[in-house]
């Protein structure tokens, strides 16, 4: 487990607890799972509500899920929906799998918001479709993130290619699949490697998943020009390729467009390490420290700062910035969001706020 | 076939004296070099080793050594652990009691300072001769994590003492996997190891049982065995961290057999990369150094 699950598992240390299997005592019938919507509507604390779930197994949970969703009552869908995905969240961190089973049923739930009748399809408003569409790729989304955010990319990759069906236009859903390439292909890394035809095999893989991303990022791009990180992640894809041009455009036109700081570290970042390439030390010096300005506490920052003053010939200054970083906690949760995904916490607050409501 | 490698550190010795309102008055610089030199006959060390026993050339002009010393130069270590999920439990077990091993073999007037890497890299110690908080310092540790070799190293190198007065710079690596994390790529540690001066040494564990559960082949790691040798050192491989503890000795004995050969470079230019050879002329041994070092 890396230290950001760990993060995420004592963030959702009481949520997670109370999803332990085992319990004897629980009643599972739909009566109760239908209660434990109900309470965490009411109190739109999943933890709570939780609580009469606990014990249940697999089986009981999907007979519970089924009947619910023969009700045909949209809004309990999305409820029950919602409160599978605030457990699965909260367990990514501890057992992918574990996590992934409340997801799978929550994933029924919130399909079964869209009517199984053809009839009353056909009467819903054009606003309805819409809105039903955004709920469920936003849920989708949502799990698939917090898949990414453990660097579980083949079970994000399950969720995303759900997502996408339902809106295949979406810049967010094009660009956190992108995300999910790049991760997988980080995996292959040919420098690792000592023989020249595990070498060339890394290579090819790498090259195979950083080409899906960039299209990816090239489709996102398409449907919203103005979708930032996909520009900045296209531009270090062009930049991993070489194609310096390119990445030169991209991330300037992302650093532009950036409007969420950890947008605009990670475009400074970026254009640092491709001004570097360039030689152009001072240039990238000026990059590294606005990241820095960013991020006061980021250790990506800082190495990178650092080693821009080394190759400069100020060794001195690469040394102060080394002995004034160690020490003291990072912070550079725009790094890792970059590196290995984040969940989408704007997405879940949004279904939170429409259960509210 | 004969290894030839050689390591160098170039000082800049400086004198200042300094005045009561702490405003320099007086400096000044003599650039000595010392070359970090280990000579192996098999596995053993050989001994006894004169100045006129060593033919060294800077970038193929001949120098004269200054001085050559053996074991009695005060060791300054800086231990950097991995400590990333891949050693939680047993692993982390053997490696902390492999670490109190060689802290308790280190002498009075040897120095160390311990630095821990996973996501993140900490200074957990700084450069002490107290063993008690080195202990300590490792009797705390825990293992959880991605792991940031690559960074680690490059800050463990920017943390080498600007003057190490009469003792020996050693960075002492430890780790069992695959940098997942850093901001830096391997041929920038590498640059920035050329220009450190600063002996590297590197422990790995390359264990079946972790690799083997993941369907990945446990293989060393290329970019380890270019750093060790880059910084003049050498490269143990472990099979299990049982064997942890036997190879940290063995690299602290390896530490005390060097010798450290020291002359002021004559006839080249002063500034970028030399080219630095060690040869034998009286006597037989693999020699194992840095290969250069860098000017500015």
């Amino acid at each position: 487990m890396t230290a950001k699950s760990m993060r995420y598992a004592a963030a959702a240390g009481a949520l997670a607890a109370s999803t332990a299997i085992g319990h004897a005592q629980a009643v599972r019938t739909p009566e109760a799972y239908r209660a434990a919507v109900a309470m965490y509507v009411k109190t739109g604390d999943p933890a709570v509500a939780v609580k009469p779930l606990v014990g249940w197994d697999q089986k009981a949970l999907a007979d519970a899920v089924i009947e619910t969703i023969k009700s045909g009552d949209a809004g309990l869908d999305e409820a029950a929906a919602l409160l599978h995905l605030e457990i699965g969240v909260a367990v990514a961190g501890i057992s992918t799998p574990s996590s992934q089973g409340y997801l799978d049923l929550g994933s029924q739930l919130i399909d079964g918001i869209y009517p199984a009748n053809p009839e009353v399809v056909k009467n819903l408003s054009a606003e309805r479709l819409a809105e039903i569409a955004k709920v469920r790729a936003t849920w989708h989304g949502v799990a698939a993130s917090a898949f990414l955010s453990v660097n579980d990319a083949d079970r994000a990759r399950l969720f995303l290619a759900k997502a996408l069906k339902i809106t295949p236009g979406s810049a967010a859903l094009l660009t956190l699949q992108g995300t999910a390439d790049e991760i997988v292909g980080a995996g292959f890394n040919p420098d690792d490697v000592e023989s020249l035809m595990m070498k060339r095999r890394a290579s090819q893989q790498r090259t195979r998943f950083l080409l899906s991303a960039e299209q990816l990022y090239r489709r996102a791009l398409s449907a919203d020009p103005a979708y930032a990180l996909a520009q900045i992640r296209l531009g270090r894809v062009e930049f991993l390729f070489k194609n310096m041009k390119a990445a030169a455009a991209s991330l300037q036109k992302g650093s532009a467009a950036a409007e969420d700081p950890s947008h605009r570290y990670l475009a400074a970042m970026f254009m640092g390490a491709f001004l570097q390439e360039q030689r152009d030390l001072p240039g990238a010096r000026v990059q590294f420290e606005r990241a820095l300005e960013l991020a006061p506490r980021s250790q990506n920052a800082i190495v990178a700062l650092a080693y821009v003053e080394l190759i400069s010939g100020r060794p001195d200054r690469s040394q102060a910035l080394a002995r004034g970083y160690l020490g003291t906690p990072n912070s550079d949760d725009a790094w890792w969001a970059f590196k290995n995904g984040t969940l989408d916490h704007a997405g879940l607050r949004w279904l939170r706020q429409r259960i509210r409501k | 076939m004969r290894r030839l490698q050689i390591a160098a550190v170039l000082i800049s010795a400086s004198a200042a004296m300094i005045s009561a309102d702490q405003q320099p008055v007086f400096r000044a610089s003599v650039d000595v070099v010392r070359i970090d030199v280990s000579v192996m006959n098999g596995l053993n060390p050989v001994a006894g080793l004169k100045a006129g026993d060593f033919v060294l050339t800077d970038n193929g002009v001949p120098q004269a050594l200054d001085s050559v010393s053996l074991d009695s130069v005060p060791l300054n270590l800086m231990l950097v652990l991995d400590t990333s999920g891949s050693l939680a439990g047993e692993r982390l077990t053997h490696l902390i009691d492999a670490v109190n091993g060689l802290v308790k073999s280190l002498r009075a007037e040897d120095s160390a300072s311990l630095m821990t890497f996973s996501e993140p890299i900490r200074l957990a110690l700084e450069t002490t001769r107290d063993r008690a908080p080195l202990v300590a310092a490792l009797t705390g540790l825990t293992a959880d994590g991605m792991t940031s070799v690559n960074d680690a190293i490059f800050l463990a190198l920017q943390l080498r003492p600007a003057d190490a007065g009469e003792s020996r710079p050693v960075l002492l690596l430890f780790s069992d996997g695959r940098d997942t994390s850093s901001w830096l790529r391997s041929d920038h540690v590498i640059e920035a190891t050329k220009r450190s001066g600063m002996l590297v040494h590197v422990v790995e564990l390359v264990a079946d049982e972790w690799m083997g559960a993941r369907g990945v082949e446990a293989r060393p790691s290329a970019f380890l065995g270019t750093l060790a040798d880059t910084g003049g050192g050498r490269r143990w491989f472990a099979k299990s961290s049982r064997d942890l503890r036997e190879l940290f000795g063995k690299a602290l004995n390896e530490l005390r057999a060097r010798y450290l050969l020291t002359y002021s470079p004559s006839g080249v230019s002063r500034e970028g990369w030399h080219d630095v050879k060690v040869t034998l002329k009286n006597a037989r041994g693999e020699i194992t150094a840095r290969p250069g070092y860098f000017a500015q």
